[in-house]
Order: structure tokens, then C-alpha cells, then sequence
């Protein structure tokens, strides 16, 4: 088979007439980009992002995502949210993928209280939402890391394939429960989301023109 | 058939060849590093400078303001601090053997009674594992400190004209007030960090 690519390789090269744009076909696999990073936990200027040079992996990191109950906090500090808009390079045909995101930081957590970490993904041309939590109980002092799995499925029939939008809304909360919020401090960070797709199977029924 | 798919490609080259080619960069027969981002809590927008080598090999990151404090005067979440470098470890084609070295280095102020922690994480994009180094200081401490860490590694790379993989270096600071005088303070900086890749030996059996 790759003796076919590179045989079509060859003979798209010598069809071209000279000075055209040498347009590269879509790949065959799902690719990101990353759009927009924004949201209470991730104010402009706190959020870096470093995406793969395949695009088929991304890395935000945070200067100061972080929700808090207790002394020092004020009332709407216990939830903060960072928002990912994701632009998703979708391969012409029928597209099956797994999209994984891991999460990572740091928690505090006095006796009692307990912190959730929570993502919505919602991905354009799937009807439905998902979503996953996870949840850290009091007493509680260290590195804290989760892992969402999602499926992807996408069809598309335009033959150069189709960016769709891809939208992570993660969030840190704090409850303070049974633990003494006038003389403690409970908090929940986030270091960094990593993000990937692997495309499992595509089929595509049309060549890119 | 892999050297059938060489002959069509060295064909296409040639094809090519009467056109003005833009020159391919050869790529290194050693892996290099560049700093793709540097953010955290430790290291906020502006407070830390990057120094690359010329031959990408080698970095230093300087801090401005990578302290963690706990005790009178520091607020309730002061107690730790982070700083995650996302860095692009380019491989080149073939089977690679090196040296990878960080080393960190600040100073630290504990009162006795207070204990000190430097820890790092690693773990490539997009993978769940992660690797966790840990140093303790425990006071009274009121010195400078460094600590390095030296792991070998081997790459067998096949796409001839190497890989590109995202490394993230997640280090942390952390000071626990622990028995220590409630009317005193207790510090740990983060002033530098310096990463290192020493490539040994380099074999490689096909060219870009």
C-alpha cells in the first residue's frame, strides 16, 4: 500500500502544473487546535498552551487556577472555571476516536472538607453531553491527578474533511463540609490539562481533490 | 517494499529538482530541547527568563518569584508553589543513547520545627504516567540548596527524519509550618533551573 501512496505521491507531483499552491492532503486522523482558553480559573495572561507537533495532543498550564474556602476567602472564591475551546480537524468519511484529557495539581484539605473536579465535554455534531467528576475528601495534602476518557465519533461528507468544535469546560469547587472555615483554609489547584485524541478507525469514501 | 517507497520518494526529490528546492534542514544527529512554555504558580507571566544554548542542547530557567511561604505573614494558600515547563525533546532518526540531567537550585529559610519539600513530576503529553522526584529540608535551615537529578535514556526512533515529543517538567515548592513558632516565617525559592541532554552514541539507518 505505501508503494500506492507514494506511486499516487509521484504522479500528483508531476500533474501539478508549475506555481500552484501544493495543497497537502487532509491527514487520516483526527488533529487539534487549540482556540481559546478562558474562564475564572484561567484569566487572560495565567494560561500557557503547547500543542504537539502532530496536533494530535495539547498541554495548557495554569499560573492560577485555583478555588478556596475558609480564611482568606472570599464567598465566591470556592469555584473556578477554565473553558477550552478546541478547533477539531475532522478527516473526510466516518471518523471513530478516543478523546483523553488528564488533569493534574494540588489540593489542601482540612478534615471534612472535600473538593470536586469536573469537566463537561461537549463535542459539535454529538447529541449528547458528557461530563465526569471527581472528588477528593478531607484530610488531604498533596499532588492530585485524574483521567476522563471520551468517545468521538464523527461523519462527514465534504471531501477536504471538516474542522468541528470541541468544547472542555473544566471546573475546581470546595466545600468546606464539617471543617472550620474561621480558622482554616481548604484549597484545590489545577497545574495542567492535557488533552489527546487517537483516532481508532476512519473510513473515508472520497478522495480530497 | 520500505526501499520501493525510498526509490518513489528519491523519484518525487528529482521530479522536484528542476524547480529552486527549498534546502530540507538536515536534522541532528542528537536530541535537542527547546523550551515551548514555562507557567505556573511559581512562575507567572514575566517572572521567569528562559536562556537556550546555541546548539539547543542545554537551558536555563530563571526565577523572580518562585517562593513558598508558610507561617506569620504568608497567606493560606502561600504554602506551595509550582512552575510546569512544557519542553520539545526532538529525536532524531535511529537508536539514541544519553544522559538527561535537571538541576534546581534556590535557597531555604526554615525555622526549626518547619520542613522544606522540592519535588518534580514528569510525564510526556497526552500519557497518564508520571514520574515524581522528592527532596525534604528540614529546620532549622538557612542555606542555599541544589539538587540534581541524571537519568540515562534510550530512543529508538523509525520516521526517518526523527520525532518530536512534548516533555512536561511540573516542579513544586513546598514549606509546612509544622511545630515552628506561629510568630515566624519559614521560606522556600525556587532561583534557577537548568536542563541538560548529552547524547552519547547515535546510530542511524535512514536519512530524511
Amino acid at each position: 500500500m505505501l508503494n500506492a501512496v507514494a506511486a499516487a505521491l509521484l504522479a500528483s507531483t508531476i500533474i501539478i502544473p508549475p506555481g500552484s499552491p501544493n495543497e497537502t492532503p487532509p491527514p487520516d486522523h483526527i488533529t487539534i487546535d487549540v482556540v481559546t482558553v478562558n474562564g475564572s480559573g484561567c484569566p487572560a495572561g495565567t494560561a500557557a498552551v503547547a500543542v504537539s507537533e502532530d496536533n494530535k495532543a495539547f498541554t495548557v498550564t495554569y499560573s492560577d487556577y485555583l478555588a478556596q474556602v475558609g480564611v482568606g476567602a472570599r464567598p465566591t472564591d470556592f469555584r473556578k472555571n477554565c473553558q477550552l475551546n478546541l478547533r477539531v480537524n475532522v478527516p473526510q468519511g466516518f471518523t471513530y476516536g478516543i478523546a483523553q484529557a488528564d488533569y493534574r495539581g494540588f489540593a489542601h484539605l482540612e478534615r471534612g472538607a472535600y473538593a470536586i473536579q469536573k469537566a463537561n465535554y461537549y463535542f459539535q455534531g454529538m447529541s449528547q453531553n458528557d461530563s465526569a467528576q471527581h472528588r477528593y475528601n478531607g484530610p488531604h495534602s498533596d499532588d492530585w491527578q485524574a483521567t476522563d476518557q471520551t468517545e468521538v465519533a464523527a461523519i462527514v461528507y465534504s471531501p477536504c474533511g471538516e474542522k468541528r468544535n470541541f468544547n472542555i469546560n473544566t471546573e475546581l469547587r470546595v466545600y468546606p463540609g464539617t471543617s472550620n472555615t474561621a480558622t482554616t483554609t481548604s484549597f484545590v489547584s489545577m497545574d495542567s490539562t492535557d488533552g489527546a485524541i487517537d483516532t481508532t478507525y476512519q473510513f473515508s469514501w472520497k478522495t480530497c481533490p | 517494499m520500505r526501499k520501493a517507497t525510498a526509490a518513489a520518494a528519491l523519484a518525487v526529490l528529482f521530479t522536484l529538482s528542476s524547480a529552486p528546492a527549498h534546502a530540507a534542514t538536515i536534522p541532528s544527529e542528537r536530541v535537542t530541547i527547546d523550551v515551548v512554555t514555562v507557567n505556573g504558580s511559581g512562575c507567572k507571566q514575566g517572572s521567569a527568563e528562559v536562556i537556550v544554548s546555541p546548539d539547543n542542547t542545554s537551558f536555563w530557567v530563571i526565577y523572580s518569584d518562585y517562593l513558598a511561604q508558610a507561617g506569620k505573614g504568608a497567606g493560606a494558600t502561600d504554602f506551595r508553589k509550582n512552575c510546569q515547563l512544557t519542553l520539545q525533546i526532538n529525536v532524531p532518526q535511529g537508536f539514541t543513547y544519553g544522559i538527561a540531567e535537571a538541576t534546581y537550585g534556590g535557597y531555604g529559610y526554615l525555622k526549626p520545627g518547619a520542613t522544606g519539600y522540592q519535588s518534580v513530576n514528569y510525564y510526556f503529553q497526552g500519557q497518564s504516567a508520571t514520574t515524581t522526584w522528592k527532596h525534604s529540608f528540614t529546620g532549622p535551615f538557612d542555606d542555599n540548596w541544589s539538587i540534581t537529578h541524571r537519568t540515562e535514556f534510550s530512543e529508538i526512533v523509525w520516521s526517518p527524519c526523527g520525532e518530536q515529543k512534548n516533555l512536561n517538567v511540573n516542579s513544586a515548592l513546598r514549606v509546612d509550618k509544622g511545630s515552628s513558632d506561629a510568630n515566624t516565617n519559614s521560606f522556600m525559592t525556587m532561583d534557577y533551573q537548568r536542563g541538560e541532554v548529552r547524547t552519547l552514541h547515535h546510530f542511524s539507518w535512514k536519512r530524511c
